[in-house]
């Protein structure tokens, strides 16, 4: 909306400068208007690009543009090899993301934030969910009275 | 073993006579899928990781998925790990219950 308001006010004073023109400056008139039909060309462009993304009302697009990830998997980078996290980190999450792209191609939502919360538990090592449940068991223990 | 190669454990056989099956190799979740129940999600990139350092896998991580998202990788045996299914098999080793 806004790039038309400015391809208005580009014409009107194009006309304006035509009107009060002399007939020699008619080129440098054209070159302007020629410069304007770019400009817009450009802003259209861009524009169209963006409602692609953000502007279509649908979900499922802004979905697409953006994969869902494992949500430790930066905690996982930061203490993992490299090669370690390629090979028992990043397949997980391949996984997961073919399975919610699958169900979101059959339109099942719920299925799709399924995949991603099965996606997310399935990744963690064995060993670290030994340690987590040790960690509860050690807060439990502290409010234990006695 | 005398000859440096680490043999592989009962589980990791499976995982390799299930990839032999496959000619042009298989993903993760296909391998739990046709192990009926013996290997989990979870387990089976720690397996195939294994594998993969042992020698008897190859891993394919293509560029780009038919998606947005991040490519599968596609394991492979190779000969080595035909090999190690051929001995297995000659030894009469259980696949599922054989012990590492």
């Amino acid at each position: 909306m806004s790039t038309f308001k400015y391809w208005e006010a580009d014409m009107k004073a194009l006309r304006e400068q035509f009107e009060q023109a002399d007939p020699r400056d008619l080129q440098i008139v054209i070159a302007q208007l020629e410069e304007s039909k770019r400009n817009l060309e450009r802003e259209l462009g861009r524009a169209s690009k963006l409602i692609t993304i953000s502007d279509t009302g649908d979900d499922k697009a802004v979905r697409l543009a953006k994969p869902p990830k494992i949500y430790w998997s930066g905690l996982a980078r930061f203490f993992m090899t490299n090669s370690r996290y390629k090979s028992l980190v990043e397949p997980h999450i391949a996984d997961m993301q073919q399975e919610v792209y699958e169900c979101l191609g059959r339109g099942d939502e719920w299925g799709a934030r399924r995949a991603v919360i099965r996606g997310n538990i399935v990744a963690v090592p064995s060993w670290l969910w030994g340690v987590i449940a040790t960690g509860i068991w050690r807060i439990v223990e502290l409010f234990k009275p006695g | 073993m005398s000859n440096g190669i680490a043999w592989p454990s009962g589980k990791e056989l499976e995982v390799l006579r299930l990839l032999q099956s496959a000619v042009k190799g298989m993903y993760g979740l296909e391998i739990v899928e046709k192990s009926d129940g013996t290997i989990g999600r979870a387990s089976v990139y720690i397996l195939l990781s294994r594998l993969e350092t042992k020698g008897f896998v190859d891993v394919t991580r293509p560029e780009k998925a038919d998606h947005p998202g991040m490519p599968r990788p596609i394991y492979k045996v190779n000969g080595l790990g035909k090999k190690a299914v051929a001995m297995a098999e000659i030894m009469g080793m259980n696949l599922a219950g054989a012990r590492s």
